[in-house]
């Protein structure tokens, strides 16, 4: 009997392996939707070929992507996977996904750094708003983790006190040519209405979004009263989407969610509007057509002008990444012309306010990313639009500048 | 190719495996040793040569040795020149020339010298076969295919254990097969498998974020010492559970290169559990040949100073390797000849925590890239340096990798060994659980693939040796 255990173990084993292999031969997938990345494939055989490093290497990388049963070993992995930050993800309660805590080795080097960063603020805030009435609007996001704090495992390291504290030393340094919006105060007064990230995603939902459009165009009501607000129930047609956001897409879509997105299609036929993304016209629509988060705007452009048929209404130029997509297509019903200029995308050297002249706006919105460290001076530097100092290498004069 | 590689498992394994069974039993040497070849060739085919090379010259030399008894040291000692010769200089050239320039001031070039994969381990086989011969510990081998098969079996080719011809002179000629060996390989194999994807790499990646980042603090110096600690066993005991599991399937029985480390009371017990075939090796063809302890005490001294710094610099054309072993050699020496009589009246647990205490400190030593960060390393360690900040980070490391700190300190024992016969024991109905425990093994080996096509991090350490 334990001779027939170890025959029937040894053949399982066997056949496993074997079948597994056999079909892995016959894959060809180009991209895994479980990963959301491109797969290898396997390399064109050629005996030239046999003795090449490089092509055993792609042999072996397109044997691992392309093996049978992957996207099950995958969802078996983060069921079993014991770690708690997988892929830097960590679940909290209510299935609602969270990037590992915010935490800062050391507290007086970040202090400087944000004290950097205000002064950079202030800097492009005063170029921006010379010589013309143009407002220079900052808004803070907060990360997921600092304002959904009651979804949070109960091992999490919070950081939304620090988030306070830092935010109040900044606001403490910044000029009176900037307007501070921070979105913890905003979420904070409306807490219990709705939550306003995403549950497997780090950006804020719509109903979130609403909030800081809201925000922004209280500041603008007071220059032009009658400019139009619209309200997310009344002004919008809803649907409603599955989506699976960028933390769940991190883990492999372990986390059956079941969140839907709010698919908004403008009301108001008689809004008309014309896209042109970097310079040229162009057809993606704004609203409607399964406009997804990252699909609002064309999702992240380099640059992107709406203009609209709201004549009297003021320009609003947005400067920041994905966390400005909605925002500016809650801003096409109430300005003339919506601009945003995505720094992750423009490689260009042109500042925020060479754009700001350009599309002759009213109000600048600055959002910086919000990403592991929110102040980072990497991202305000994309976003602000300030060049990367060269090194200035000094000439010999007597050597001709030979070394 | 590496054995926890997808292409390995379900290409390259279950190809072997079926050849090597349909092939008639006198012809299967033929089917390992192909395969063997195409193992080492995967991963750099220009290397298959300078390994071909080795073995050629240690079969050439044990024949000249059985041939001409009288020239038989002249053949051992060219032999020793020319295998010494080339790991010398795949693995030294650089290291070498870098002191000299250091030393002496001067700008020699130094070229970059690609290390054949596993060459410490092969060459130290294929040196053992000559000296064996030469010693009449073994019989000459006059087919030159088989040698190549001993020293190129691929189980234990790149990363050990060190196998020695005479254990398995007779299997290469004759071995048995029978399904409790394929059973038990292939269990030994699923495990080492586990080892190495399930506790080792979340260890390893812990280990490698402290290591490589900046601003230590004690706290977080020791999370990271202590998971390189487990990282590295279960990396290399999980290789060799692999080797030796392999090995059984295909009719070989290879020793044990671990015999829980972790769990010793003195660092003499330590090397005595770890890496036994290296250990072994340097014991049997140098400590004992320049005379062990039986020359005094200072000879011993002397002797014990050689075996060391040899096995510090086996491991690595670097410094800190070096250290590493004289590190052991001192603690070693202090055994022998200080602590011998303190350690009688000391408890079971305080030896046990100072064998653990020194060992972590070696790894230290061992993880290091330079001696900058070794002091810079040790230095956090112990002298004590602790903020909120560390705190809340090492809270982090603990919550996210605290499950495989437990498993690795958990399967660092016997506790393995001592449930599952204990389980044997009691059951009434053996088959039932033997049947039980080998559904066990299967979906472990299931989930273990499932770590796999998410382990994008992957090295094994002992390979670059």
């Amino acid at each position: 009997m334990r001779k027939k255990l170890q025959i029937i173990f040894s053949s399982i084993f066997l056949l496993f392996i074997s079948v597994i292999g056999v079909l892995t031969l016959f894959n060809n997938e180009y991209r895994s939707y479980t990963e959301g990345r491109e797969l290898m494939t396997f390399p064109k055989f050629s005996v030239d070929r046999i003795l090449d490093k490089e092509y055993l290497d792609d042999l072996t990388a397109a044997f691992s992507d392309q093996l049978e049963f992957r996207g099950k070993f995958i969802k078996t992995y983060y069921l079993f996977n014991m770690q708690r930050y997988v892929g830097n993800v960590v679940k909290g309660k209510d299935n609602q996904l969270f990037a590992a805590p915010f935490v800062i080795k050391y507290e007086y080097r970040y202090l400087q750094r944000l004290e950097r960063s205000a002064r950079r603020i202030n800097r492009v805030a005063a170029r921006v708003t010379k010589n013309k009435k143009r407002k220079f609007i900052f808004l803070s996001i907060p990360r997921k983790d600092q304002v959904m704090t009651e979804y949070l495992p109960s091992t999490y390291i919070r950081s939304d006190d620090k988030y306070k504290k830092y935010m109040k030393f900044l606001k403490d340094r910044l000029s009176d040519d900037v307007i501070l919006i921070d979105a913890m105060e905003v979420f904070e007064k409306h807490k219990g209405e709705a939550d306003f990230y995403y549950k497997t995603d780090h950006h804020v939902n719509m109903r979130g979004a609403q909030l800081l459009y809201e925000e922004i165009m209280k500041i603008v009501k007071k220059d032009y009263p009658n400019v139009k607000v619209t309200d997310l129930d009344k002004d919008y047609e809803i649907g409603k989407v599955i989506i699976n956001g960028s933390y769940n897409r991190q883990i492999g879509g372990s986390v059956n969610a079941g969140e839907e997105e709010l698919l908004l299609k403008y009301k108001d036929n008689t809004l008309k509007y014309r896209r042109y993304d970097e310079d040229k016209r162009s057809n993606i629509p704004i609203f409607g057509e399964g406009n997804m988060y990252k699909v609002y705007m064309g999702g992240d452009m380099a640059k992107t002008l709406v203009k609209t048929n709201n004549k009297n209404a003021p320009n609003i130029l947005f400067s920041g990444s994905s966390y400005t997509n909605i925002l500016e297509a809650y801003s096409v019903a109430s300005f003339k012309n919506v601009a945003s200029v995505d720094y992750k995308e423009n490689h260009t050297e042109i500042g925020l306010r060479k754009y700001a002249r350009e599309f002759d706006a009213d109000y600048v919105v600055y959002v910086p990313g919000q990403s592991h460290n929110s102040f980072s001076i990497k991202n305000m530097r994309k976003h602000l639009g300030l060049k990367r100092r060269k090194k200035i290498v000094k000439v010999d004069a007597k050597n001709d500048g030979k070394r | 190719m590496v054995f926890s590689s997808a292409i390995f498992i379900f290409g390259f394994l279950p190809l072997l495996l079926i050849c090597y069974f349909l092939t008639p039993k006198n012809k299967r040497n033929y089917t390992l040793l192909i395969f063997s070849l195409i193992f080492y060739g995967f991963g750099e085919p220009v290397f298959l040569f300078v390994m071909i090379a080795i073995v050629m010259i240690d079969y050439l030399s044990g024949i000249l040795i059985d041939k001409y008894e009288k020239q038989k040291k002249a053949v051992l000692i060219l032999s020793l020149i020319l295998n010494l010769g080339l790991l010398f200089y795949y693995k030294y050239t650089g290291f070498f020339l870098d002191t000299v320039n250091t030393l002496f001031n001067l700008r020699l070039p130094v070229p970059e010298i690609v290390l054949p994969i596993g060459i410490s381990f092969f060459t130290f086989q294929a040196l053992s076969y000559v000296i064996d011969v030469y010693k009449k510990e073994v019989k000459v081998q006059k087919n030159p295919l088989y040698i190549l098969l001993y020293v190129s079996m691929f189980p234990q080719l790149i990363a050990g254990p060190i196998v020695r011809y005479q254990t398995v002179e007779d299997e290469i000629t004759k071995r048995e097969y029978s399904w409790e060996n394929i059973a038990y390989g292939i269990e030994r194999f699923v495990i080492g498998f586990a080892k190495k994807l399930i506790i080792s790499n979340h260890m390893g990646r812990l280990a490698d974020i402290i290591f490589q980042g900046t601003g230590l603090t004690t706290d977080v110096a020791w999370i990271g010492a202590i998971s390189f600690t487990l990282q590295i066993y279960f990396d290399f005991s999980g290789y060799s559970d692999m080797a030796i599991g392999l090995g059984r399937i295909l009719g070989f029985h290879f020793n044990e290169n671990f015999n829980y480390p972790y769990i010793s009371k003195s660092i003499t017990e330590f090397w005595r559990r770890w890496h036994i075939s290296l250990s072994t090796w340097f014991r049997d063809y140098v400590y004992i040949p320049l005379g062990g302890n039986r020359k005094g005490a200072l000879r011993h001294i002397f002797n014990m100073f050689v075996v060391w710094f040899l096995t510090g610099f086996w491991h690595g054309a670097s410094f800190n390797f070096i250290l590493w072993g004289l590190y052991y050699f001192v603690f070693l020496l202090l055994e022998k000849y200080v602590f011998n009589k303190i350690f009688k009246n000391i408890p079971s647990v305080l030896k046990h925590i100072y064998a653990l205490i020194i060992i972590i400190f070696g790894w230290v030593l061992f993880n290091c890239t330079n001696l900058e960060q070794c002091v810079y390393y040790i230095k956090t360690m112990i002298v004590p340096n602790i903020t909120k900040q560390s705190i809340e980070l090492s809270k982090i490391y603990i919550d996210e990798y605290g499950i495989y700190f437990i498993f690795g300190i958990l399967f660092s024992t016997p506790i393995y060994k001592i449930v599952r016969k204990k389980i044997f024991d009691i059951a009434k109905d053996k088959v039932l659980v033997e049947g039980l425990f080998y559904a066990g093994i299967l979906a472990l080996f299931y989930v273990t693939i499932a770590f796999l096509t998410q382990a994008t991090y992957n090295p094994f350490i002992y390979f670059r040796f």
